[in-house]
């Protein structure tokens, strides 16, 4: 082949690709409704997915895992934007996390994850499914003993809460305090501080900093709803001594002294707002008197994201 | 003897020659992608993820040079004519056949070595430090290893039977059949036919089980194999691969090349 020959190829194939570039962006850009992600899960039979994974069934847990945290993430952030019409619970969360642990069962991450989200974003239910499903898998697993009884507790089911922290202590080299926590939860069912003891248990129990910063931010709504029923408290206080609410909160930490109870105590900012426990203003709406977080900075226990799931049980 | 460590020998040069190892590259590019990106993207435990992406690459690269060199084996000394000139040497059949398998045993033991020290060098550099996986990933590496064997000897055993698009064929589908196996016991205690109960039960002890050799999970926990296991999936290898050569060569003795 002679040279100028050969220099034209080259062209060619260099050619070729630079044709390839606008050519994919107008492609991509002309065709944005077929891009509407698919809220199908095509292989969501965990035992199906065993078998055609050729003893790569380790792998596809990864990929299972990764995409299921994904789609978390995805629908995370589409639901923080109210305006957005396409607002859904990751109702692929379940699925996707369930074909991860058949494949793969002694992975407790997922467990774990699954135990957290789908209790609050899709169905406590499944949550609790997903959980016993990892213990029965890995029966000596402290962790996930600790997140089944939270998990009960949280839906008032303090008897299987006991039994799951009973169970918890029978597991060979468990502290102690985990089989006490059986009679506790049964003693002390419904009390703040109890959740916020069995909270700092289930943050001792992992190293994972992201699962830790899942369960910090929970113990700080329940560190909130403890200010927030003081600050109802002083409300009621000033509204008995002046006759009327107070128009702001700062109006209110100045008027009345807020009751320390259960080792509540509230901080003020520099403009003298009361502040949640990352530091954002509590808000405080003076004709109905409500008391509540701002939602970028904490979500309070007992409010969940479940207007979606009833939106989707509509249709 | 030392004919087949010869044999063996020229194989093993031959490989390397042929730039099969250059899979080491892309394999240690895609561990070094996994280490940078699995962490943003997986939650915990990215030790497990990088152990499952270096011992599941182990395994399926040492599968396509399994598969797609042990069928060449002895097809491409047919092809090339070269054979002829082998065979007129002071050298046996049978040790060409063992030594061939040799060959490409030593090559796969040197690719799967490489990697796992790969494996471990990704795994020290993502965790600072030990962590149980390290341990861990040897012995399930010297599994995948035993497994490649078994291939290698479904490959060479075909290649001397047959063409290698059908060897390659038949060859693929027995490791596609060997990760079912456990299945075909299954559906023979499902059925009352007496005859097809016997055929699956029968199919179940010649097929090669291949979930033997799984041990990719285990090690991804930071889990050891036992030895007891290690033990068993190397007798198994030791016999079944006998069971291959032997196919590869009767068949190969008997082959007229005129």
């Amino acid at each position: 082949m002679s040279r100028s020959a050969r220099l034209i190829l080259m062209a060619a194939v260099f050619g070729g690709f630079g044709l390839i570039v606008p050519l994919q962006q107008w492609t991509d850009a002309h065709s944005a409704t077929a891009l509407v992600e698919d809220e199908a899960l095509y292989l969501s039979n965990g035992d199906q997915v065993k078998r055609l994974a050729f003893g790569y069934d380790a792998l596809l847990a990864d990929v299972y895992w990764m995409r299921a945290i994904q789609h978390f993430g995805e629908k995370a952030l589409a639901n923080r934007d109210p305006a957005n019409p396409t607002r859904t619970p990751p109702l692929l969360l379940y699925p996707l996390l369930d074909v991860t642990t058949t494949l793969d069962p002694q992975y407790i991450e997922p467990y774990r994850f699954g135990g957290f989200f789908l209790a609050d974003f899709v169905d406590r239910k499944l949550a609790v499914e997903l959980i016993e499903k990892g213990i029965a898998a890995n029966p000596d697993n402290l962790s996930l003993r600790l997140d089944l009884g939270f998990l009960y507790w949280s839906t008032g089911d303090c008897e299987s809460a006991s039994e799951a922290y009973a169970g918890g202590g029978r597991i060979p080299g468990a502290a102690p305090w985990v089989a006490q926590m059986s009679a506790i939860v049964l003693a002390e069912c419904g009390k703040r501080d109890f959740a916020l003891r069995m909270l700092q248990s289930m943050y001792d129990s992992t190293d994972d900093p992201r699962v830790r910063e899942e369960i910090e931010a929970r113990m700080k709504g329940y560190i909130a709803l403890g200010e927030i029923d003081a600050l109802d408290q002083a409300v009621a206080v000033y509204e008995s001594r002046f006759g009327a609410p107070p128009q702001n909160l700062e109006l209110l930490v100045r008027a009345v002294r807020i009751p320390e109870t259960a080792g509540v105590r509230i901080r003020v900012n520099a403009s003298g707002q009361p502040v949640d426990p990352n530091g954002e203003p509590y808000v405080y709406d003076p004709s109905t008197r409500a008391i509540t977080t701002n939602p970028e900075s904490i979500v309070l226990p007992t409010v969940v994201m479940k207007q979606y799931v009833k939106q989707s049980d509509a249709k | 003897m030392t004919k087949v460590a010869l044999v063996a020998r020229n194989t093993f040069r031959e490989l390397v020659r042929d730039r099969v190892l250059y899979n080491l590259i892309f394999f240690a590019l895609l561990l070094i992608g996994a280490s940078l990106l699995v962490g943003q993207l997986a939650i915990g435990n990215l030790e497990k993820v990088i152990s499952d992406i270096g011992l599941s690459s182990m395994r399926f690269f040492g599968m396509l040079i399994a598969i797609f060199i042990g069928i060449q084996l002895v097809s491409k000394e047919i092809d090339r004519r070269t054979i002829y000139s082998l065979l007129s040497k002071p050298v046996h059949r049978y040790e060409l056949v063992i030594g061939k398998f040799f060959g490409l045993g030593m090559t796969l033991a040197i690719n799967s070595s490489i990697m796992a020290a790969g494996i471990v060098a990704a795994l020290l550099w993502v965790s600072w430090g030990y962590v149980p996986q390290i341990s861990a990933v040897l012995p399930a590496s010297y599994m995948i290893f035993l497994e490649l064997l078994v291939i290698t000897g479904i490959a060479l055993a075909m290649s001397t039977l047959s063409s290698p698009t059908v060897s390659a064929l038949v060859t693929f589908l027995l490791y596609i059949a060997g990760n079912f196996s456990s299945n075909l016991l299954a559906m023979a205690d499902t059925t009352d036919a007496a005859p097809l109960k016997w055929l699956l039960k029968s199919l179940y002890f010649v097929i090669p089980n291949l979930s033997n050799f799984s041990a990719i999970s285990t090690a991804a926990h930071g889990q050891m194999i036992s030895g007891a296991r290690l033990g068993f999936a190397t007798l198994y290898v030791v016999i079944y691969c006998g069971i291959l050569v032997s196919i590869a060569v009767l068949v190969f003795d008997r082959r007229d090349f005129k």
